[in-house]
């Protein structure tokens, strides 16, 4: 038998040092939950002594005034396209573009810079500012944010994208490659069908969420559903607003439903 | 029929990246057909080695793809039309390749999904594709490490069936001493990225081979 002697930390219990850092954790996020507290403006009370308002929000609501529901068709079409023109853009654009941006494929080092700096500021401003933004260059109504959906889209996904094509396996690529096949060739012949059913399930889910967004983004002018509720939340009807929550969640919850079945398909 | 023989880290594998051009050797050339391919790069690489097929390890198929089309992946060297660059399997190599399948005995997973195969049968179509390649040389990095003693025995089988029926040249990396003096023509024993022997298998002695696994003195 061979004897060692081990001076590594044991397995188990925490050093000391673990236990210091541990506290030193807890205290610190305590710390900053109550900064967060204090500039919030937090007052509790005041959910207490609103309930009043509420109630006769609520009480004014009812009942949805389901009259309405024709009128609303033509919207809610908008929405769904809004998310549409929004994912197909950004599914086209954030292909090329998760290319470049994956470490495995990229051709040159200054096109990786470039994509990951282009995917990172459409990432990085909110769907909601590029919709103010489109709505200042080409005016209200949906094309504004169908754009904005589009350029947020492609950062979204061009970064999901590129971390799929930097995860697949790379065995088949280097197989192919060394068959003969040219740079394209090993491109549609072993990443295409290696990557292609997890892209179309991101691009399902990103379809989920742009419908969503997409009924924010009439807030600022840009069309569907958002819209009608700003607009009936204006000038008090609160009997609309019921109906138009009622059809939104009836959509979102459709969409979701829909894009998950569909991703169990491609799966 | 060739075995190349050789501890972990005795330049096995290392010598079938530098034949391929996966890495250059540091000296000396490797030439195929009177080219040297390290002199080569990009386009002329990839049509100098084109006589050189190689499997290794894992079957590295595209798991989602029919076994057939794995197959006909093969020939894609020799073809460069749009539509096998817009990721169509080359048609007229359909027929040769569902010959390769029944060749290395799958013919009936032609439509298969590559990634519904055992460790075994993938190899197999592995072999399939590097045989659609038409090469003149088939080398292989241990083919077998992954396998289970009956499926390497099959795939070993398949390997020494080509060499002595089809006279393919098969130069084989492996780290099996009994399946290499059971199926080689010739060993090549590399010890330390140095040959220790190179000669018929029949004149190497057992001894000469357990010398090439002592851990150094």
């Amino acid at each position: 038998m061979m004897s060692t002697t081990y001076k590594g930390p044991m397995p188990g219990g925490p050093s000391p040092a673990r236990q210091i850092g541990a506290v030193a954790a807890v205290v610190l996020i305590a710390a900053l939950f109550v900064q967060a507290w204090i500039v919030v403006q937090a007052r509790p009370q005041d959910l207490v002594t609103g309930a009043h308002g509420m109630a006769d929000i609520i009480s004014r609501a009812l009942p949805p005034a389901f009259d309405q529901f024709k009128p609303t068709l033509l919207p809610v079409l908008e929405t769904i396209d809004l998310a549409i023109f929004g994912t197909v853009f950004g599914v086209v654009l954030a292909f090329p573009l998760a290319i470049l941006a994956a470490r495995n494929l990229t051709p040159a080092k200054p096109l990786y810079y470039a994509a990951r700096a282009v995917i990172g500021v459409a990432r990085a401003v909110p769907d909601l500012v590029w919709a103010l933004l489109f709505v200042t260059a080409v005016g209200l109504g949906p094309f504004p944010g169908a754009l904005a959906l589009a350029v947020h889209s492609v950062g979204m996904l061009g970064r999901l994208f590129a971390e799929v094509i930097e995860d697949m396996d790379m065995g088949p690529v280097e197989a192919l490659t060394l068959t003969g096949a040219s740079r394209i060739q090993v491109f549609t012949h072993a990443v295409v069908p290696g990557v292609l059913p997890s892209l179309l399930g991101i691009a399902l889910y990103r379809f989920d969420e742009n419908l969503r967004s997409s009924l924010v983004l009439g807030f600022v002018g840009a069309g569907g559903i958002g819209f009608l509720l700003l607009t009936a939340m204006n000038l008090f009807q609160y009997q609309t607003v019921a109906l138009l929550l009622i059809v939104t969640f009836v959509l979102v919850a459709c969409a979701e439903r829909i894009s998950a079945y569909l991703r169990t398909l491609v799966a | 029929m060739v075995v190349v023989l050789g501890s972990n880290g005795s330049g096995k594998s290392t010598l079938m990246k530098c034949v391929v051009g996966m890495n250059r050797p540091s000296a000396g050339s490797v030439e195929v057909a009177g080219r040297d391919l390290t002199s080569l790069s990009g386009k002329a690489l990839r049509e100098a080695r084109l006589p050189l097929a190689l499997i290794s390890q894992h079957a590295n198929l595209v798991r989602r793809r029919s076994v057939l089309a794995n197959v006909c992946c093969g020939t894609l060297g020799r073809h460069r039309t749009l539509a096998t660059t817009l990721g169509c399997v080359p048609r007229e190599e359909v027929g040769p390749a569902l010959g390769h399948l029944a060749e290395v005995g799958l013919a009936e997973l032609a439509g298969q999904r590559a990634g519904t195969l055992s460790g075994g049968q993938a190899q197999r179509v592995a072999v399939a594709r590097a045989l659609a390649q038409a090469p003149q040389v088939l080398l292989a990095d241990e083919p077998v490490a992954s396998l289970d003693p009956e499926a390497a025995d099959e795939v070993m089988r398949l390997l020494r069936r080509l060499a002595s029926h089809d006279g393919l040249a098969v130069v084989c990396v492996l780290h099996q001493p009994e399946l290499a003096t059971r199926y080689a023509d010739r060993l090549v024993g590399l010890r330390r990225g140095r040959t220790v022997f190179d000669r018929p298998a029949a004149e190497v002695s057992q001894r000469e081979i357990a010398e090439l696994y002592q851990a150094d003195a």
